[in-house]
């Protein structure tokens, strides 16, 4: 079985490509092929959610929806969409807005438009886009016969597909200390922590306070998909160790493994 | 002349949007979108995001791409696997079309002559013959026309070609423009190679790597780095002479994996006296040094441009020399020498090119204005587009001559 392997950069960070293919689609052509358009796909997605691109739709949404209802395409509605319901289930922990106080945002599904409620409201989909974005590339690959895949973005959200892929978690503060082994197998992770070495203070922020977090944790969440892992690693770091079990206890149905390091 | 910050951006007034500011009571344009592969569907997401707006129908005769951009238009648009069916039925006041292009000049023709305002993916035709009939229709029909070269919707472009008609980088002298990455240009293909209807499936959906669909790189990226050559030169080439060929992608492909050009410009300086520009033109699959850029050079200086940034660096030695000394020179006219030491030039190998000032003003996205502006003509009914059919034509004559000098191996005459 051939494997192909191709990195790309986007979102500030880089995306890498395992593929394994079969079924006489594992030839060089065909995986270099399926690994191109998942990089594409993911430079798509940077340029349409990245706030730091003044050409992106979310930095057009950040400078207008202040002053206006502003028409975004099916797609990006879906995500905002699929945020808001995050922030209602994760009782406000999760929140795309939480540097500018959290909630604030008015979507009306009718006219796909998106209206900031709070003229200091900015959209950040920081905390998602990647997971976003590797979920979009298992579109691809479930669409060309690839049977094997890893995708990694930035190394803190990976998804696999096929085999059991072996991934070694370091420590945030101590990188040279791997402290959890897993075997991925047809799920996603997501790795929050609240800072590494270099930083002082944590640039995650308490939507609820809009003040950093305090603590020292990392949160590890395995979901189905990388969006769900993302949102969840992010909402249950911020929540802290103790309200998060809590939290957890009354998700009446979850398929979330959750680890604390 | 010294150029600040300040008079490089007031420099010819740019506009950044669209011209016009949308009203509550203008009516939908009803629009449909004939081919929603990638860059279809490029396309058709941006015009969901314009207000005024109905994405109407859609149409692709390949059900998964079909299926895609019925997902992006939404609910109240109707699906075509034929577009002369959509027409019928539909009667769009405009179309979007991006379809393969060698469909370009049917699929065009047939919506100017069902009334539709058309815009069309950049290459304008296949070949110049039709590039001509389609531009006589389009004169005659007196439909809004706008050609896909979305440069010419980029803020960083309109600054960068009003600088250059200010005079700002002196007389052009030369232009390389290139296309460079690294990968294979080819899309996968859902069904394996031992599937009987691979190779059919193969060269639908790998149109761009046949030559009977395509006319490879020069007509999908060198079209868009020609008409900015020719849209800042103001004129288009005299002669082309082109090599290419196919050296590391032996896929099975028919169209070139790299090609160099070099286009000549006959044009007048500020005296009258006849001058040659000479374009480098150059585009690689598999490497993607420097990515895709146009270089401006003139007396004066270079224009750096890319779709995000735009970069001026002004030519050293065109300024008036300035030794050590300034204000501390003893007088204003002395040089100042220091004894026994010379004055040391940094080792760095770009040090020559110096800090550039930045053309940072990209707010917005070309794909998404170009089309804002389309539809701005179309609800005024305003035949003036920034991208006609005249400028299609010269771009579509541009980079085909390229292509036929590489199959005769000798220099090629602008065609008309």
């Amino acid at each position: 079985m051939y494997e192909y392997q191709r990195s790309c950069e986007a979102m500030g960070t880089r995306f890498d490509v395992i593929l394994r293919g079969s079924h006489g689609q594992d030839d060089e052509q065909h995986l270099e092929a399926v690994a191109v358009a998942i990089g594409e796909e993911v430079q798509r997605l940077d340029a349409l959610l990245s706030r730091f691109n003044p050409s992106s739709e979310m930095a057009r949404i950040n400078r207008e929806a202040k002053t206006k209802a502003v028409r975004v395409d099916r797609e990006l509605f879906a995500l905002l969409e699929r945020c808001e319901i995050a922030r209602q289930t994760t009782n406000g922990y999760f929140d795309i807005a939480a540097a500018t106080g959290g909630a604030g945002i008015a979507l009306d599904a009718a006219s796909c438009s998106v209206r900031f409620t709070n003229p200091a409201t900015q959209i950040d989909l920081g905390a998602i886009g990647k997971g976003y974005a590797l979920d979009c590339g298992f579109e691809i690959i479930a669409r060309f016969g690839i049977e094997h895949a890893l995708l990694n973005g930035g190394t803190s959200s990976v998804r696999g597909l096929g085999a059991a892929w072996p991934i070694d978690l370091r420590h945030p503060l101590q990188p040279e200390r791997i402290v959890h082994r897993l075997d991925l197998v047809n799920l996603a992770l997501s790795c929050s922590a609240a800072r590494h070495p270099a930083q002082t203070q944590s640039d995650v922020l308490n939507p609820l306070t809009s003040a950093p977090i305090l603590s020292n944790d990392a949160c590890l969440v395995l979901a189905e998909s990388a969006t769900e892992a993302e949102i969840y690693s992010t909402a249950l770091l911020t929540m802290g160790k103790v309200n998060a079990s809590q939290y957890l206890a009354t998700l009446c149905r979850s398929n979330l493994q959750v680890k604390w390091f | 002349m010294s150029i600040t910050r300040r008079t490089f951006l007031e420099t010819a007034g740019v506009t950044l949007a669209a011209s016009t500011v949308l009203r509550a009571e203008d009516a939908t344009i009803r629009v449909a979108v004939i081919g929603t592969g990638g860059r279809g569907s490029d396309l058709l997401r941006a015009l969901t995001t314009i207000d005024e707006v109905t994405v109407v129908g859609v149409c692709d005769d390949y059900p998964p791409h079909l299926e895609q951009g019925a997902k992006y238009a939404g609910p109240q648009a109707k699906t075509f696997s034929d577009y002369r069916k959509l027409l019928d039925e539909l009667k769009p006041q405009a179309v979007v079309i991006a379809v393969p292009l060698y469909l370009h000049y049917k699929v065009a023709v047939d919506c100017l002559s069902a009334g539709c305002d058309v815009f069309l993916e950049k290459t304008m035709c296949y070949t110049v013959d039709e590039a001509r009939k389609l531009t006589a229709q389009v004169l005659a029909s007196k439909r809004v026309f706008q050609v896909g070269l979305q440069r010419r919707a980029n803020a960083i472009y309109k600054q960068a070609q009003a600088m250059v008609a200010a005079g700002m980088i002196g007389q052009v002298v030369s232009i390389k423009a290139q296309w460079h990455r690294n990968n294979s240009w080819r899309r996968p293909i859902p069904i394996p190679k031992s599937d009987a209807n691979w190779l059919k499936l193969e060269r639908k959906l790998n149109w761009r790597l046949y030559k009977a669909y395509s006319a490879g790189l020069m007509a999908e990226l060198g079209s868009h780095q020609m008409d900015v050559a020719n849209w800042f030169l103001g004129t288009h080439p005299k002669r082309v002479m082109a090599s290419g060929g196919i050296e590391y992608f032996r896929d099975g492909r028919e169209v070139y994996d790299n090609i160099s050009c070099l286009y000549e410009y006959e044009l007048k300086d500020a005296k009258g006296q006849p001058y040659t520009v000479r374009a480098n033109y150059t585009s690689l699959c598999n490497n993607a040094y420097e990515g895709a850029t146009e270089l401006i050079m003139g007396t004066k200086g270079s224009l750096y441009l890319t779709s995000e940034k735009g970069l001026l660096f002004q030519e050293k030695g065109t300024d008036v020399v300035s030794w050590e000394g300034g204000k501390n020179a003893a007088d204003a006219n002395a040089a100042v020498v220091t004894a026994g030491k010379t004055l040391k030039l940094s080792n760095d190998p770009w040090a020559h090119r110096g800090t550039p000032f930045e053309i940072d003003i990209a707010e917005g996205n070309d794909t998404r204005d170009e089309l804002v502006s389309f539809v701005d003509h179309v609800r005024r009914q305003d035949v003036k587009t920034i991208c006609d059919v005249n400028v299609g034509l010269t771009d579509c004559a541009t980079i085909l001559m390229a292509n036929q000098s590489v199959e005769r191996g000798s220099w090629i005459n602008f065609p008309f």
